[in-house]
């Protein structure tokens, strides 16, 4: 099931790690309605609580495959997804985010979240942090490392 | 018996009573000059046992005198002698440790130099990096708001992009 590549499409609707997180609870709305009898059905919640391109995924795949296993497939994945996390100095715009999302994913075959911060200390650049590893590529630490050169 | 007889008998007797006597006298005489002689020798011997004993105890102390006095005189000489021997002694002892003192307390007074030159350069040093750091912080804060409110949206999309950038190429994405 997990091998089908068209489970991996659920990634490309996901940029930053609340956008991971609002999916996940949407999923687990799904599920839930799987086992309600009098409350919202799987198909009102799906059209009601899920963005289009997501439950127009869902139904794709329910076409294949029964609504728990797509759901429980679909949450592994997403479970499974790693991401960066990148401080900016100022609060960037939808389209900005969708750039940084594509320059991070850019030539790279796994796809991965942002987690995006803001603090202005830094005066511009960005600080990114990736398993572990730190890169600072802020204007604050380069006016730190020219200011040490002259102080 | 005549007379004459008589008488002579008793001339004869008398003058044997006579010689008796002076013999006797002499005898006595002798012998009372004995015994003078013999008390006479014995005051003398008496006396000269005294006289020898008094010159024997002047001369005793005499010598004694003599005696002491040489011993008072050798042993303030030997006193002398092993003061100024002392004295000497003390004189270069103390020399060479007020030498020695004197060099100890170069020394010290050099370490304590040296130590406190240490400690004003460990402080000059000290002072001179809060002060690179407070003149860095300064300046930090100044620089950042100068730049915060010059740096454009724009130059800010820009920046973080090339961040980016720079993360692919240090291997860090």
């Amino acid at each position: 099931m997990q091998k089908d590549q068209s489970y991996f499409k659920i990634l490309d609707f996901v940029r930053t790690k609340e956008d991971l997180n609002l999916i996940k609870d949407e999923l687990d709305l799904l599920e839930k309605s799987l086992f309600e009898v009098k409350g919202e059905t799987f198909d009102v919640v799906l059209d009601r609580k899920l963005p289009k391109e997501v439950s127009d995924l869902v139904r794709e795949l329910t076409l294949k495959a029964d609504k728990k296993s797509v759901i429980l497939g679909l949450k592994k994945i997403l479970d499974g997804l790693k991401h960066v996390e990148v401080t900016i100095a100022f609060r960037p715009t939808n389209k900005f985010v969708e750039d940084i999302w594509s320059e991070i994913n850019k030539d790279r075959t796994e796809k991965v979240a942002i987690d995006l911060k803001t603090d202005k200390d830094i005066i511009g650049g960005a600080l990114i942090s990736y398993e572990g590893k730190f890169f600072d590529g802020s204007i604050l630490k380069m006016l730190n490392d020219t200011l040490k050169s002259y102080v | 018996m005549d007379i004459n007889s008589i008488v002579i008998a008793a001339l004869v007797i008398g003058i044997i009573f006579l010689v008796f006597c002076i013999i006797y006298l002499v005898w006595v005489y002798r012998k009372t000059l004995e015994r003078y002689y013999d008390l006479l020798r014995k005051e003398e011997e008496s006396e000269t046992k005294r006289s020898i004993r008094i010159n024997l105890n002047r001369f005793t102390e005499a010598k004694v005198d003599e005696a002491i006095s040489k011993s008072l005189s050798e042993a303030s000489e030997l006193i002398l002698r092993s003061a100024k021997s002392v004295v000497s002694s003390m004189k270069r002892k103390t020399a060479k440790e007020l030498v020695e003192e004197r060099q100890a307390v170069e020394k010290a007074v050099a370490a304590e130099f040296d130590e406190a030159r240490l400690e004003i350069e460990k402080y000059k040093e000290e002072k001179y990096a809060e002060i690179r750091v407070k003149a860095n912080e300064v300046l930090e804060r100044v620089v950042n708001q100068a730049m915060s409110s010059m740096v454009e949206d724009s130059d800010q999309e820009r920046l973080v992009i090339k961040a980016i950038d720079d993360a692919k190429r240090s291997k860090l994405l």
